[in-house]
């Protein structure tokens, strides 16, 4: 490398009671370049960034900021010295405006009399978000955006900083490929104006893309640091895994039976989804693929009762239908994973096995007294049939980490028995390994005689599990595909491609 | 499990540590405090904030606030002294059937309508209870034009005054009324729902559980063991008055506080309850034998809260 690098990174450990994060990790991070950080889920991508941003202290080691050695205490800190980072959970305040939660903290001010100049801030946030190649308007109060609006937002701000180091933990987790484009224009805009990004991401298609460098990270120690068009993607996840993965995606071998077991029909709600047709056979993995808004969510809680529907049938196994709230459709075996694990799916502060048997409880009780020996027998059932690791089933779920906490809540529909699953975005934030592990459990599920219908924004992972695959644009249902010979591009063509 | 009942222990023990420490000091410097005469007579004096503190700790559980079961228990009071006067002669078991169904009728009622105003009409529970501790005190007046209820048959003190062997009534009342709410909380589907509606509103509601009912049944209880806690205190006073209760919620919300059970829902229960519900009672009882002015036992009571808690924080995390 012909620069110096802006930030050095030498002999850094840190360790919390009982876990040694991180252990002796050198890295150098170069202006003007992006790059990543890759590892599996407890690796110590994030302990690593939260002692660069400030948020943690190193036990030991060294960190240089343009050669000179650096403490950061607090985030603060780390912003003043001109480090900015998008955090993966989403930072901004939803009752505030766009320009308001972009210069938070740092709102342009009347000369005269301190108050905050409002006309400036809202012309330069609108400047900001032009520049970016994003439609959002800065009046815009948060709370009425999506959660891809949200999350650029959040990039906005960051970018907005005039930070010299941009550190992105998950910046595409919730965007749709658009605005996946919209991100990387800026990344290259960043680049060009000599500034350093360190990128956490676990889509390798992404990263090939996007990278400049690759580090990748196992248990808490560097594995290798190498440039991105020297590696392929196996090669990556071989080193993340520290094995290879020969079998990613899971396709169940028995031939569904065509059996329908649950057929919508016109579901409609205003504002939402219209007409939205489909059926569900016995045995199969139902993909349903579209950009974000495209009404993906809203239907399925609908077909769930979590939401009202103004129109529209419900055939389950022959019968009409029309679940009014969860209970119901609960009750004849359909369970459902949301999309949002840690404020949907899980009690965090309640034990693993609370949270297994919720959907249960009832029917296992005796005239509704807990059954605390059948409650602890199911959990441990499932801990060990889905191998979640946990140190037992009184753990909070809290501590568990994505890949094990999404195993609990599919723990908690097996338990219940569940014919049908719904699932949103079965694998979003989830390291490889457990990835494969919820495909497998996936198709071990189908295999039995459930169905699954499974909402993602992957399209490698809708192609790779499903049998066929819906695709909705805007609150309608734009095609229904066979997965079998199904390319990436068929499937972006229908979910993009406006029909006026 | 070993791990779990040490974590929920340290976390209890810290408010035991505290109510030890608070009970040596009163047997030290407090004249006659060990008496059992007044140990039997501490327990009198909380057992009706220990009623309304139950009712309170199902509602907290939930996330919510009930500010309304002062107002219910002085409108439960009346209630109870106008019935009973329509039976000059009362056995003891008139007395104790008309102070149960004044319990069940004017918390079913309130309760309802708080319910009501709170899972169907989407009112935050703040203001939903503040609506009714209004109206239920302002019935109260209304009814007695502002005067007190008197001439109640002897029998209807039975509950408030008597003993049975070397109890009083009112602690045995205490007694069930706590561990029944114990048992339901930790040992029933409803108590499990209760913890989840409290944790997270949505999760409970994708696992099937009927969020709307639960909100009912928590406030419906509540109303309903203020309405109780209520006529027992006409029964003790041998009269309604409108104006009694009077800043009953705030003592059995800081009960519930004290104990440890979290503001914002899905942590705590009734041991606890019960726990902060005998500290506050210790301490009353030693600042009176000490000839400390009420006024000045409601700014130490004050303190000893706030230090209280955050004593147990520091101590959780």
């Amino acid at each position: 490398m012909h620069q110096k690098p802006i930030l050095e990174i030498a002999g850094v450990s840190k360790s919390f009671p009982g876990v040694k994060a991180l252990s002796k990790v050198d890295l150098d991070i170069y202006p003007g370049q992006v790059h990543v950080l890759l590892g599996e889920n407890g690796a110590g991508k994030s302990t690593l960034i939260k002692i660069i941003s400030g948020v943690y202290t190193r036990d030991e080691g060294i960190i240089k900021l343009n050669g000179r050695e650096v403490f950061f205490n607090n985030p603060r800190q780390a912003l003043n010295a001109g480090i900015s980072v998008i955090h993966q959970e989403l930072s901004v305040i939803p009752d505030l405006t766009v320009a308001e939660n972009i210069f938070l903290g740092r709102e342009p001010r009347l000369q005269r009399t301190g108050f905050i100049d409002k006309k400036r801030m809202y012309s330069e946030a609108g400047r900001l978000l032009e520049s970016m190649g994003v439609k959002i308007n800065p009046r815009a109060v948060i709370r009425d955006l999506n959660t891809a609006d949200r999350q650029m937002v959040e990039i906005a701000r960051a970018v907005s900083q005039n930070s010299s180091i941009v550190i992105m933990d998950e910046p595409t987790s919730s965007l749709s490929e658009n605005e996946v484009e919209a991100l990387f224009g800026v990344i290259e805009r960043l680049k060009s104006e000599n500034v350093a990004i360190i990128y956490i991401s676990h889509r390798l298609k992404e990263i090939t893309s996007i990278g400049d460098v690759v580090t990748i990270l196992r248990d808490g120690c560097v594995v290798k640091t190498v440039k991105i068009k020297d590696i392929d993607e196996n090669q990556m996840i071989a080193l993340m895994v520290g094995r290879e993965i020969t079998k990613f995606y899971y396709k169940s071998e028995v031939p569904s039976t065509g059996e329908i077991v649950l057929e919508v029909k016109n579901y409609t709600r205003r504002g939402a989804f219209e007409d939205v047709s489909f059926a569900l056979k016995k045995g199969e993995i139902l993909g349903v693929a579209g950009l974000i808004g495209a009404g993906r969510t809203e239907v399925m809680r609908a077909v769930f009762g979590a939401d009202k529907v103004d129109r529209g049938e419900c055939i389950y196994n022959g019968k009409p239908v029309r679940f009014a709230t969860p209970q119901q459709a609960i009750n004849a075996g359909i369970g459902f994973i949301p999309e949002d694990r840690r404020n949907q799916g899980l009690l965090l502060s309640k034990s693993v096995r609370e949270n297994i048997s919720l959907a249960s409880l009832f029917p296992n009780s005796s005239k509704g007294f807990v059954d605390f020996k059948w409650e602890k027998n199911v959990a441990k059932e499932y801990i060990a049939m889905l191998r979640i690791k946990t140190p037992d089933e009184n753990a909070v779920t809290k501590n568990l980490s994505g890949g094990n906490q999404q195993k609990v809540v599919i723990a908690k529909w097996l338990a219940a028995r569940s014919k049908i699953l719904i699932m949103d975005e079965p694998t979003r934030g989830i390291d490889v390994n457990a990835k494969a592990e919820i495909y497998a459990i996936m198709k071990n599920f189908v295999e039995n005689g459930g169905s699954i219908i499974m909402v993602s924004s992957e399209l490698p992972e809708i192609l790779g599990v499903s049998d066929r695959i819906m695709v909705m644009r805007e609150g309608r249902v734009a095609g229904i595909i066979d997965a079998q010979g199904a390319t990436e591009k068929d499937i972006m063509h229908l979910a993009s491609i406006s029909s006026n | 499990m070993r791990n779990f009942i040490v974590k929920n222990s340290l976390k209890k023990n810290s408010m035991v540590l505290f109510l030890i420490a608070m009970l040596l000091i009163s047997a030290v410097f407090v004249p006659r405090f060990m008496e059992p005469t007044n140990l039997v007579n501490v327990m009198m004096q909380i057992a009706i904030n220990a009623l309304l503190a139950t009712g309170m700790t199902f509602v907290i559980l939930t996330g919510g606030i009930d500010l309304s079961v002062g107002s219910v228990a002085a409108l439960a009071g009346i209630v109870s002294a106008v019935l009973i006067k329509f039976f000059p002669d009362a056995s003891i078991f008139t007395s104790l059937a008309v102070i149960l169904a004044t319990a069940l009728v004017v918390g079913g009622i309130c309760g309802s309508i708080i319910a009501f105003s709170i899972a169907k009409l989407r009112v935050t529970p703040f203001i939903a209870t503040l609506a009714m501790m209004s109206v239920a005190r302002g019935l109260a007046y209304v009814y007695t034009e502002s005067k007190p209820v008197f001439g109640l048959p002897d029998s209807f003190s039975w509950m408030g005054l008597r003993y049975i062997g070397p109890l009083p009534v009112m602690v045995i009342v205490m007694a069930i009324v706590l561990i029944s709410a114990h048992i339901v909380l930790s040992n029933t589907c409803f108590g499990r729902y209760v913890y989840s509606v409290g944790s997270n509103e949505e999760v409970a509601k994708l696992s099937g559980i009927n969020v709307t009912k639960v909100k009912f049944y928590v406030y419906i209880i509540c109303s309903i063991l203020a309405a109780l806690g209520g006529a027992a205190l006409a029964s003790r006073l041998q009269a309604g008055q409108p104006n009694a209760a009077q800043g009953y919620e705030l003592n059995a919300i800081a009960a519930v506080a004290m104990g440890g059970t979290s503001m914002s829902g899905g942590r705590g229960g009734i041991a606890q309850t019960a726990l902060g519900i005998v500290i506050i009672g210790v301490i009353n009882n030693a600042l009176s034998l000490l000839g400390v002015s009420s006024y000045w036992q409601s700014i130490a009571m004050g303190i000893i809260i706030l230090v209280a808690v955050v004593f147990d924080q520091n101590k959780g995390e």
